[in-house]
């Protein structure tokens, strides 16, 4: 199998042979975080096209020894997900609670795809819907710390310490 | 701060998620380097984030592999083009604004080319409200990303305008979409730096997005500096001027300055060409604060 370093001297070096790996390994996991702010088939494909242009295009600015390859890249798909929302429709943000709750149903259905995987209902079922509330405002919808304080009305120190608890909790499950 | 308490904080979490500030990303470095335990939980917290992923992974479509692969294949030739013709320059900055882990940019970026300033022409028109400023940027960015797109698909015609044509938009994108995601950005701040006293009319306004540190520059109206001076901004942190760098001098276009995470107001001097270490404060035009 290849390794995180093979990949990232590969990647780094611009040798296009190891984008079919990359997205082997890869694609379904960034493929989850897109779909859970972008519902519509087409436009999440587009978005993962785009994530993997950026993660090709930007490989140079990866840096090994301030976090793992996966990470970077999971952070690059939310964010041109979000980017893509938001230039979608600005208002976005004023429908996001009744977002969670239909793309919760919405995930449901996604579980028959993925049997194996723990689908977002499980996970909700995990925390509490406090703790669920702020991991999917900031994880799944990709909204910063300082506007998730602000829609889900929560002091800022509320929302870290909500968001530390809610992972911690998650790693046990995994 | 006590290893316990940094643990507590929840800013590793928020470092793994790409969720602070420059200066706060720098901060969480050093404790990683200090202490064991935080780089430990660093990787502990990143595992975690990679598991929740994974387990939200979603099956891709098949025939989307052979798309992404070939388009990355084509952007690999276009790319063997540029470096082969010219440098590439606007790709250094475009790396620089899409890095999640590296410190954040402070290049004084501007946009040499003609296109770059016809976008700017437009999106920063003179004493407009703001507020109309991201719709036409990104009426601009769809008109020139379709520009793009069609030079891109014109069968690659050897030709050396063509080659720099697509370039100069490639870079162009790059600015104004970084451009956008500031101003459309609700946390992004205007603030209007006014005439002092040696030029009462003057007017700059700056768009400042203290989490991304981001800072960009609109002149609305300054005299044209005698020659060998230029402007120069400077941001007031802790009290202390920093400078922000040095102005290109056309109230024509938005232009990129250094970025501040935090920032008590900013303030525009005329220094010698090139910029000092420290503010002329008898030649300060426009000062603001927030």
């Amino acid at each position: 199998m290849f390794t995180e370093q093979y990949i990232v001297e590969h990647l780094q070096k611009q040798d296009a042979q190891i984008i079919g790996v990359l997205y082997d390994k890869y694609a379904s996991a960034l493929m989850g975080i897109v779909k859970r702010t972008i519902q519509n088939e087409n436009l999440a494909e587009e978005v993962l096209q785009d994530t993997f242009t950026k993660i090709w295009r930007y490989s140079a600015n990866y840096d090994a020894s301030k976090g793992k390859l996966f990470t970077w890249m999971l952070n690059i798909a939310r964010n041109t997900a979000i980017d893509a929302t938001r230039a979608k429709n600005f208002s976005q943000k004023n429908h996001f609670i009744d977002d969670i709750v239909n793309t919760v149903d919405a995930q449901n259905q996604v579980s028959q795809i993925n049997p194996d995987g723990l689908d977002l209902k499980d996970l909700a079922n995990k925390l509490t819907p406090d703790l669920f509330a702020v991991v999917d405002t900031i994880y799944f919808q990709g909204f910063t710390h300082v506007e998730a304080a602000e829609v889900l009305e929560l002091p800022l120190g509320t929302v870290k310490t909500r968001l530390r608890i809610a992972l911690k909790q998650l790693r046990n499950y995994f | 701060m006590e290893v316990n308490d940094i643990l507590e904080s929840g800013l590793l979490e928020l470092y793994v998620l790409d969720e602070l500030s420059a200066t706060e990303r720098a901060t969480v470095g050093s404790w990683a380097l200090q202490h064991p335990e935080v780089k430990a939980e660093l990787t502990a917290i990143q595992s975690g984030i990679e598991n929740l992923a994974l387990s939200q992974a979603i099956p891709v479509r098949p025939n989307l592999k052979d798309a992404i692969v070939s388009k990355i294949e084509n952007e690999k030739l276009d790319q063997i083009k540029y470096s082969s013709s010219n440098n590439i320059e606007g790709g250094v900055s475009a790396l620089k604004a899409a890095n999640n882990f590296d410190s954040v940019s402070s290049t004084n970026t501007t946009i040499p080319n003609q296109h770059a300033e016809t976008i700017n022409r437009v999106i920063a028109p003179t004493g407009r409200s703001l507020s109309v400023l991201p719709w036409l940027l990104c009426a601009t960015l769809a008109a020139s990303s379709f520009y793009f797109f069609n030079e891109l698909n014109k069968e690659r015609t050897n030709s050396q305008s063509c080659e720099l044509a697509q370039r100069q938009n490639a870079k162009a994108y790059v600015e104004a979409d970084r451009a956008l995601n500031v101003l459309r950005n609700t946390t992004t701040k205007t603030v209007e730096l006014k005439g002092l006293k040696i030029a009462p009319e003057s007017k700059v306004n700056i768009y400042w997005n203290a989490q991304k540190a981001e800072t960009m520059l609109a002149i609305v109206n300054l005299p044209a500096p005698p020659e060998k001076m230029q402007y120069q901004l400077w941001a007031i942190v802790d009290k202390k001027p920093v400078s922000a760098g040095v102005l290109e001098y056309s109230t024509e276009m938005l232009q990129f300055m250094k970025g501040f995470d935090k920032a008590e107001a900013f303030a525009v001097t005329l220094e010698k060409k090139g910029g000092s270490d420290a503010p002329t404060l008898d030649k300060m035009y426009v000062l603001g604060t927030l």
